[in-house]
């Protein structure tokens, strides 16, 4: 195991729990932020330095316009329902099974720490991906899903080519831009982040349960 | 280098575009520009063309050419077909961007490149899903369009990573092939909207500005899919490896898009939906092309995508223009529409021709070949039928618009041209001829600056003929390329990076005719009999690129280079 690789990955993952967790918007663009910057550095051989240049100004590129579109927010995000430790446990386990099925049934061209930390990633995008009425945790757990697809692929296939990396810069602006867009329209259309276009049927409202016998 | 200027003109122009979206006008005259721009650099891509950056190759082709040349004109026309109905401040930018991804995306023979620029691609639609003022609505199907893209987006990366390297020591073929190619025949699925995975791409249609349906739901997938089938001929199909259960659910996925989609759009009363619903029957087609899993399918699937695209985007156009002239899209208030456009009616049978198309149309032949390929016996015809059903779309519009004029349809507007303003007359006074030389001279100019004073105007009052004819153009065009035109079935044929020759195998057999494939193309007969490996025999074929590979070498590079064709 490369240590260098191993701690790169941890900040990886720490950063996606951070944006999946976070109820304070900010705090989960920061882990999002984080976790961007540190997945182009998680391939071994490292890519050359302007294809990391290019991926870490794509990285900061989307979260600045997801920053943009959260300006002045001073509502919390509906968060995880599941509390950060749990996403924690359930992210290393994924970590675990990531680093011991490198390759998926074959040898693999790169890193175990990249696929591992796919694999913890795409766990933690799965809850906001399928269930969030939050255009804030969605988008969150779209740029984290495709993340974690980019780092399984560069624990597969090893070391993108500069173009390859060139291209996935352009979907990490495209993302954070798409994922921007999204939210300021949802604050635009009813004044937060929470967004459904049907009403929610079989949930009491909170403050009504203790009437209902 | 003659792919280069293309992507430059689609990006930076699309760009500028959408940077000039407070300025909506700016950012349409940059976005038109761009689009004639884009064509006329389309025109001159090379099919043997080759340009390496970054360590990766882009490729030109004769399908390629002709996939961002009719992408250009198509999206050209629609934006201009924008100015004479309703647009989007983003649209033309849109269009743009989502051609240039599109392109880039057939460019590179590395299928794991290419889907992140499809997927990339795609993105840009979000932009115009949300219709300003913002809607609940609308947010909530740009959350399930981004949802589903980033979905779709994770599945071909992973399933193109997975095999795209050695593969010697794979502890379970046919599994991890299976899954692959499940998986990415499951991305085309999800980014086409076949059911049933069509909850965000129906509501798309209620979303999105009209103009930009053909974009989102049908040329940025339709080049996913080029993208699944030539990574599907070139990694699975040259395998004789025992995938009935994969194959049969994605011919499933096919066939129930298919009858489903025919009769969800026979059903519906808007126009969008109809076009949408449409849309979603004819990538079952598609999809039916990568559940074949022969290199047979490489000629007429690629021609479908294609023509299909085309197709539905000249009746995208028509239903732009129809709503465009009477101010609505259901159906039933469009009573007498035939007799009051007939401009339109015409088109309309245009499309209809090219939609259903005859036996020996290009059309016709790619999907019957689809579908013979994964059915066999009174299936063929059974499915066929299913395709036909869209003859009932169409005849169920014929017949509203052959019924008496309803209100919307009597106050909407005609499609005969109008002058605006009376031009002044200017008597003649001058008495010698010198005089009355110089005259006339001077009321020709004044003439023609009056006329040019007032085109403006003449342009606004007369925007349904316009959009009647630039729909005309569209529907002329759609059917030339339905019928065969501008040489849709040689680029379908050719591979990319190679001369056009007889086939993907660059054979000699003639290509109605199986190439002469040194493994076996997996049986076609039902999709649920494909034929396993000969008992005994290894699942991977002694002659597949696999096989051949020299121990420790990647079969990336030969499986994904455009040297080893579907059929070698």
């Amino acid at each position: 195991m490369n240590l260098a690789l191993a701690g790169l990955a941890c900040v990886v993952v720490a950063g996606a729990v951070v944006a999946v967790s976070a109820r304070e918007a900010r705090a989960a663009l920061l882990g999002l932020l984080v976790a961007l910057l540190a997945a182009a550095l998680v391939a071994d051989p490292l890519p050359g330095p302007l294809p990391i240049a290019a991926r870490l100004a794509s990285a900061f590129l989307a979260c600045r316009l997801i920053a943009i579109a959260i300006r002045d927010l001073d509502e919390p995000t509906s968060g995880t329902r599941l509390g950060w430790p749990v996403e924690a446990i359930a992210a290393a386990a994924a970590a675990v099974i990531g680093f011991g099925t490198h390759g998926l049934g074959a040898p693999g061209e790169g890193a175990a720490e990249a696929q591992a930390a796919g694999f913890a990633v795409g766990v933690l995008a799965a809850s906001p991906i399928v269930s969030s009425r939050d255009v804030f945790r969605l988008g969150m757990g779209a740029i984290l899903l495709l993340l974690g697809g980019l780092l399984v692929r560069q624990g597969l296939s090893g070391t993108p080519s500069e173009l390859e990396q060139l291209v996935t810069s352009g979907l990490v602006v495209g993302l954070g831009g798409a994922v921007g867009v999204v939210i300021a329209a949802a604050r635009a259309a009813v004044g937060g982040l929470a967004v459904t276009d049907q009403p929610v049927r079989g949930v009491m409202p909170r403050e009504g349960r203790h009437l209902k016998p | 280098m003659t792919i280069l200027p293309f992507l430059v003109i689609c990006f930076a122009a699309g760009a500028a575009s959408l940077l000039a979206g407070r300025n909506e006008r700016l950012s349409t005259a940059i976005g038109i520009l761009g689009l004639a721009a884009a064509a006329i650099a389309a025109g001159t891509i090379g099919a043997d063309d080759k340009l390496t950056i970054g360590g990766a190759d882009l490729i030109g082709s004769a399908y390629l050419r002709l996939f961002v040349l009719l992408g250009s004109i198509v999206a050209l026309l629609l934006a201009l077909l924008g100015l004479a109905t309703t647009s989007h401040r983003y649209a033309a930018g849109v269009l743009l961007g989502g051609i240039g991804a599109a392109g880039l995306a057939l460019a590179l023979p590395d299928a794991r490149v290419a889907v992140i620029a499809a997927t990339a691609g795609g993105l840009l639609g979000i932009l115009v899903t949300i219709v300003p003022p913002a809607s609940a609505r609308g947010v909530v199907v740009a959350g399930r369009e981004l949802r589903a893209l980033a979905i779709a987006g994770v599945l071909a990366i992973l399933a193109a990573a997975w095999i795209a390297r050695p593969l010697e020591e794979l502890a379970a073929e046919p599994a991890v092939f299976g899954l692959a190619y499940l998986g990415f025949a499951t991305a085309v699925a999800i980014r086409f909207g076949a059911i049933p995975f069509h909850f965000w791409a129906a509501r798309l249609a209620d979303a999105a500005p009209e103009i930009t349906l053909p974009m989102l739901m049908a040329w940025s997938p339709g080049a996913f899919a080029v993208v699944a089938l030539a990574w599907a001929d070139q990694s699975v199909a040259p395998l004789v490896l025992p995938l009935s259960i994969e194959r049969a659910l994605i011919v499933a996925v096919g066939v129930v898009s298919l009858i489903l989609g025919s009769l969800a759009a026979w059903i519906q009363d808007d126009l969008e939906h109809v076009v949408g619903y449409t849309i979603i029957a004819d990538a079952g087609i598609a999809i039916l092309g990568l559940a074949a899993l022969s290199p047979t399918a490489w000629e007429p699937a690629r021609t479908w995508i294609i023509v299909f695209v085309m197709v539905r985007s000249a009746f995208a156009a028509w239903a732009v223009a129809v709503r465009g002239a009477f101010g609505t899209r259901r159906i039933a208030a469009l009573g007498g529409w035939v007799v009051r456009a007939p401009v339109l009616a015409l088109s309309f049978g245009l499309i209809f021709v090219a939609a259903v198309s005859w036996p020996g149309l290009v059309a016709w032949q790619a999907r019957l070949a689809l579908i013979d390929l994964n059915f066999d016996g009174p299936f063929v015809v059974l499915i066929m039928a299913g395709a036909l059903m869209q003859v009932v779309v169409f005849g169920r519009l014929l017949y509203v618009g052959l019924s008496p004029p309803s209100e919307a349809v009597g106050g909407g507007l005609s499609e005969r041209p109008v002058w605006p303003a009376a031009l002044p007359r200017r008597p003649m006074i001058g008495r010698s001829g010198r005089e009355r030389a110089l005259e006339r001279t001077s009321h020709a100019v004044s003439g023609a600056v009056d006329v040019a004073w007032v085109v403006p105007e003449a342009l606004r009052v007369n925007r349904t003929p316009v959009a009647a004819v630039l729909v005309l153009i569209l529907s002329g065009l759609s059917l030339g390329v339905a019928s065969g035109g501008l040489g849709v079935p040689e680029a379908a044929r050719a591979v990319p990076g190679q001369e056009l020759g007889p086939g993907p195998s660059q054979s000699e057999s003639p290509p109605s005719e199986p190439p002469a494939t040194a493994t076996p193309p997996i049986e076609t007969e039902s999709p649920s009999v494909s034929a396993p490996p000969a008992s005994g025999a290894s699942p991977l074929a002694p002659e597949s690129p696999l096989a051949s590979e020299a121990p420790g070498s990647s079969p990336s590079s030969s499986l994904l280079s455009p040297s080893v064709s579907p059929s070698t």
